[in-house]
């Protein structure tokens, strides 16, 4: 059997996605017994890393503390840098989860400051990474300072790189209901000037749908074609499959919406981050929506086990499934904005749809020519 | 308040001589490059002002007791004594840039800091020139050390036009001073410029440009196959199944593309050998090709592309991104002509380059469509490629292999077409196919989804298991495993175990709360029960099995109990799943006991 550096070589040479998951978790299985701490901090973090790539980001917050403790028991094993960087993924990622609470994520926010600090980092990427939180938790008061502050300060090597920095930019403008700003501020990316592993995918996914409800259709459009294929083939990217969803149906394109539909509702199953659910629920009740209206059939969907388990095997009618998908994506969009206490999540569901459906029967009613799907 | 006063910056001119020449460029040897190009430019400079002028270069190392001296000679324009000032004695003025002789998009330098190069090999250079602009105007001799002066003079003595450098070769290079290693290293840089450079050494005379390239621009024909074969045998050192040629318009490349006949990962970064008017650039460019083309190796030519200051490495530029796009169409259009005249050696090739391709795929509609066709995937039904999938049933597919190994025999029994996607990129590749193909119905499979085809018991026979089902249960609880029991075919299996993704996550946490403090406990808790909710491991008892049929006749649930923990540990082997070492004891246990209870039964 090649040993287990040999098989970590070539864990790190797979591209993302959930091949990569399961290798990198079969490799752990075996490395986490190795004697050698080095050894099993190289591998942990592949697989952390694989995980976040991968679209397994529970399966990342279940081994964080295994590094946490390899930390503490063997501190000259670790590389510093890398379990900071660690650190700030999950500092981040468990805003993700409306389960955990405003205060537990304050003390993940502290931790990766404590130790950022003790790795030399500045004092930069904490407050960035204090302002991300609350731009996706839709708690913006004082936000636009605290951007202010990190934009004036000097970048240093645990900064996000630009494209991914600039991509929360283009959020923060998005999630304020500023088309025009997330525009200028993706001008870099869509220039193709910045990206990197997850950027344009992330931020044209969220500009299609911007753009169309903005009444920019033609460059919806573009950002559809190019943004679609690069999310189509990852799990990671659920969620960005539910915008592109919602962006078919606001162009009345709903055919090809349940299309999308049918290909990756069968990903909610895997990819169980309840963030990226939120956004597909917000594609799936659309398309259904319109499709109901549409006079379609029963649907007959590749359904994940919880769902089927709780509506059944036989297909639904097309509207009973757009208020199954409604209602999970308002217990979800709930659940987010209990813990956040706001009421973002669920005023950006309901608003959304209310906007996608006029904007889709408008178009319908202008007669606006199809835009050659 | 004090007056502002602009200052000039003091430069230290043979610090700057010492870390251009030492430190700009990887190696000494790219002095002999530059030396070749600065001949090279002044016979096109001169060419442009004198049509029809035939250049040429001679290179002569002579060798004594005092050590070697490398001349080199060309006939190119030359310089006037004004020019000598302005362009040798400036660090940073080239007579390229300025345009002053000609088009400058004829020359292969622009930066003026070539010459500095020089000064790696030789503590003096030693230049004799005389323009051919001007016939009045005399013979100069400069004299540049590398301590940053210099000295002019002109000559009396009759000079042709062009330009004689010489260098007094420093101790510690003469190694690369031999007439080998000139030869080995001028071939290396200049052998395909379009002008005869000759090497004279010991009164010996060697030719170091071919008549031919690997591109028919540029001034020299193009070389035969069997030329081109070899040179890529001798370039890369391995053998290659075919040759592609390349052409980009934006680019102003022209070359060929060698593919490899071994598989490569897709992290390879293949090294191209690029030529930038005829003098090599690089040996070892990277990016020169698309991500996806890592079967390749290319022998190219620019004219357009921007080469950095060192001329070792390409400037990332809107250019080069055309650039790679217009190779990727030559190497598409290369594969669709494959498909049209030799479907062996397509198939072949997607064989042994399929990564790389899938990655293609993903990348390109038009390829996705192309070539889906030509992939091969493990199915229930045999291995088939995606014309033959498309004709069965609603197919299926699983994104991980352990939950393929899970279902294949079902699948297989059953005679439904369940697609092994667990490997790299065919999960990505099945969710593009199934974009792309809405009329097939191709969908990703969950455990639990497939597992709900699995029959349901008869209602007049389900009370017949409810007992073995309980007690099953409450065997197999301890594993986080639930129990149903289903009719499904082969009748021969008992069991089957179907494991899920969520399952994963959460025995990761529990074996992680042992280790967290109380920080992560916390946050371990916090999401762990939505985690739970997903995660179950499920035994389907097979009702079409015999030995499950007679375990419904069971009375004593010590012994079902036994027999339900082996069947389970069965079906964990037969998975191919790992077991823990206390499985291994479970299992060895139940089966002394299965013996035990077998002995007692005769």
């Amino acid at each position: 059997m090649p040993d287990i550096r040999t098989l970590l070589n070539k864990v790190e040479q797979m591209p993302h996605g959930s091949a990569k998951v399961e290798a990198a978790r079969e490799l752990w299985n075996l490395a986490s017994q190795d004697e050698d701490a080095s050894l099993r901090f190289e591998v942990l973090c592949e697989t952390l890393e694989a995980a976040v790539f991968g679209g397994a980001s529970d399966y990342f917050l279940a081994l964080i503390p295994q590094m946490v403790r390899l930390k503490r028991e063997h501190p000259e094993s670790i590389d510093p840098f890398i379990y900071v960087w660690r650190l700030k993924w999950l500092a981040t990622d468990i805003t993700d989860y409306p389960e955990v609470p405003l205060e537990r994520i304050r003390q993940a926010e502290a931790e990766y400051e404590r130790e950022l600090r003790n790795a030399g980092g500045s004092e930069r990427t904490a407050i960035f990474v204090r302002w991300k939180n609350a731009v996706h938790m839709g708690r913006f008061e004082g936000t636009d300072q605290q951007k202010d502050q990190f934009l004036s300060m000097r970048r240093d090597h645990h900064a996000d790189c630009l494209a991914c920095e600039a991509n929360t930019l283009v959020r923060d403008a998005l999630f304020q209901s500023d088309h025009a700003e997330a525009e200028q501020r993706a001008a870099g990316i869509l220039s193709g000037r910045t990206r990197c592993a997850e950027i344009p995918h992330l931020t044209l996914s969220h500009l299609a749908l911007s753009a169309e409800l903005n009444g920019e259709s033609e460059k919806a459009f573009a950002y559809h074609q190019k943004g679609y294929r690069l999310v189509r083939s990852n799990i990671k990217f659920v969620g960005e499959t539910g915008l592109h969803m919602a962006y078919l149906v606001a162009s009345d394109e709903v055919d090809r919406a349940q299309r999308l539909l049918k290909t990756h509702v069968g990903w909610v199953e895997q990819n169980r981050t309840p963030i990226a659910h939120y956004h597909f629920l917000l594609g799936a009740t659309a398309a259904c929506q319109a499709l109901a209206e549409k006079r379609k059939r029963a649907l007959k969907l590749p359904l994940p086990a919880k769902w089927l388990a709780a509506w059944g095997e036989k297909p639904l009618a097309l509207s009973e499934l757009a208020q199954r998908f409604e209602q999970e994506g308002r217990s979800l969009a709930a659940a987010f904005d209990r813990r956040n206490e706001n009421f973002w999540h669920t005023n950006h569901f309901d608003q959304t749809l209310a906007r996608i459906r006029e904007h889709r029967v408008s178009r319908a009613s202008a007669g606006t020519p199809e835009s050659g799907l | 308040m004090a007056s502002s006063q602009s200052q000039r910056f003091q430069v230290d001119l043979a610090g700057i001589i010492s870390v251009l020449s030492q430190h700009l460029y990887s190696t000494p040897t790219v002095a002999f490059r530059e030396l070749l190009q600065n001949s090279v430019d002044a016979i096109a400079a001169r060419a442009s002002l004198q049509p029809g002028h035939k250049g040429n270069v001679s290179i002569e190392l002579v060798e004594n007791k005092a050590g070697a001296t490398l001349m080199v000679e060309d006939n190119g324009v030359g310089l006037t004594e004004d020019e000598v000032h302005l362009f040798l004695a400036t660090i940073g003025s080239s007579s390229k840039r300025a345009e002053t002789h000609g088009a400058r998009e004829k020359f292969i330098g622009q930066f003026g800091i070539g010459m500095l190069s020089c000064f790696v090999l030789s503590d003096e250079i030693v230049l004799i020139t005389r323009s051919a602009v001007n016939a009045d105007s005399p013979a100069v001799e400069w004299r540049g050390r590398g301590d940053g002066t210099y000295s002019v003079r002109t000559l009396e003595t009759g000079h042709p036009p062009g330009t004689r450098l010489f260098l007094k070769i420093k101790a510690s290079h003469a190694h690369l001073c031999t007439q080998r290693m000139l030869e080995q290293w001028f071939t290396h840089y200049g052998e395909y410029l379009p002008i005869p450079i000759e090497l004279t050494s010991g009164g010996k005379s060697t030719r170091i440009t071919h008549y031919s390239a690997p591109w028919s621009h540029g001034g020299l024909p193009l070389m035969d196959q069997a030329d081109l074969w070899e040179a890529g045998r001798r370039y890369f050192g391995t053998e290659f199944i075919d040759m592609v040629p390349l052409r980009s318009v934006k680019g102003g490349l022209e070359g060929v593309a060698f593919i490899s006949g071994q598989s490569r990962s897709m992290h390879a970064k293949p090294q191209h050998r690029l030529f930038l008017k005829g003098m090599l650039l690089s040996d070892q460019t990277e990016d020169l090709a698309p991500d996806w083309a890592v079967f390749v190796n290319i022998v190219a030519n620019t004219t357009k592309l921007q080469p950095t200051a060192s001329r070792e490495s390409l400037v990332e530029s809107p250019l080069l991104d055309d650039t790679r796009q217009e190779i990727g169409a030559c190497l598409l259009a290369y594969l669709r002509r494959l498909a049209d005249s030799d479907k062996d050696k397509l198939a072949m090739l997607i064989q042994t380059h399929h990564l790389a391709l899938k990655s293609l795929a993903l990348e390109d509609d038009d390829v996705l469509r192309f070539i889906a066709p030509w992939f091969q995937f493990e199915t229930s039904m045999g291995r088939m490629n995606f014309e033959e999938i498309r004709r069965q049933e609603e197919p299926q597919y699983c994104t991980s292999v352990d939950r393929y190994r899970q279902l294949a025999p079902v699948a297989s029994a059953e005679n439904r077409c369940l697609i092994n996607a667990g490997y790299v990129f065919d999960a990505d590749l099945m969710a593009a196919l199934a974009a792309e193909f809405p009329d097939v119905e191709l969908d990703v499979v969950s455990a639990m989804s497939f597992t709900d085809q699995l029959g349901e018991l008869p209602t007049d026979k389900a009370h017949l298991f409810e007992h073995l089902v309980e007690v099953a249960a409450e065997a197999l609880r301890p594993h986080q495993c639930r129990v149903e029991a289903r009719v499904f075919q082969p009748a021969t299996l008992p069991v089957l175990y179907v494991q899920n993704d969520a399952a994963h996550s959460k025995r990761a946490m529990e074996q992680s709360k042992e280790v967290a403090d109380e920080f992560f406990s916390s946050l371990l808790s916090d999401i762990s029960s939505r985690i739970a909710q997903d995660a179950y491991h499920v035994c389907y008892l097979n009702a079409a099995n015999p030995l499950i049929q007679r375990l419904t006749k069971v009375k004593d649930d010590r012994s079902l109990r036994t027999v339900t923990e082996v069947l389970y540990l069965q079906s964990l082997l037969l998975g191919q799943y790992p077991i823990t070492s206390k499985e291994t004891r479970l299992l060895s246990d139940g089966l002394l006991q299965l013996i035990e209870m077998g002995i007692s039964a005769k």
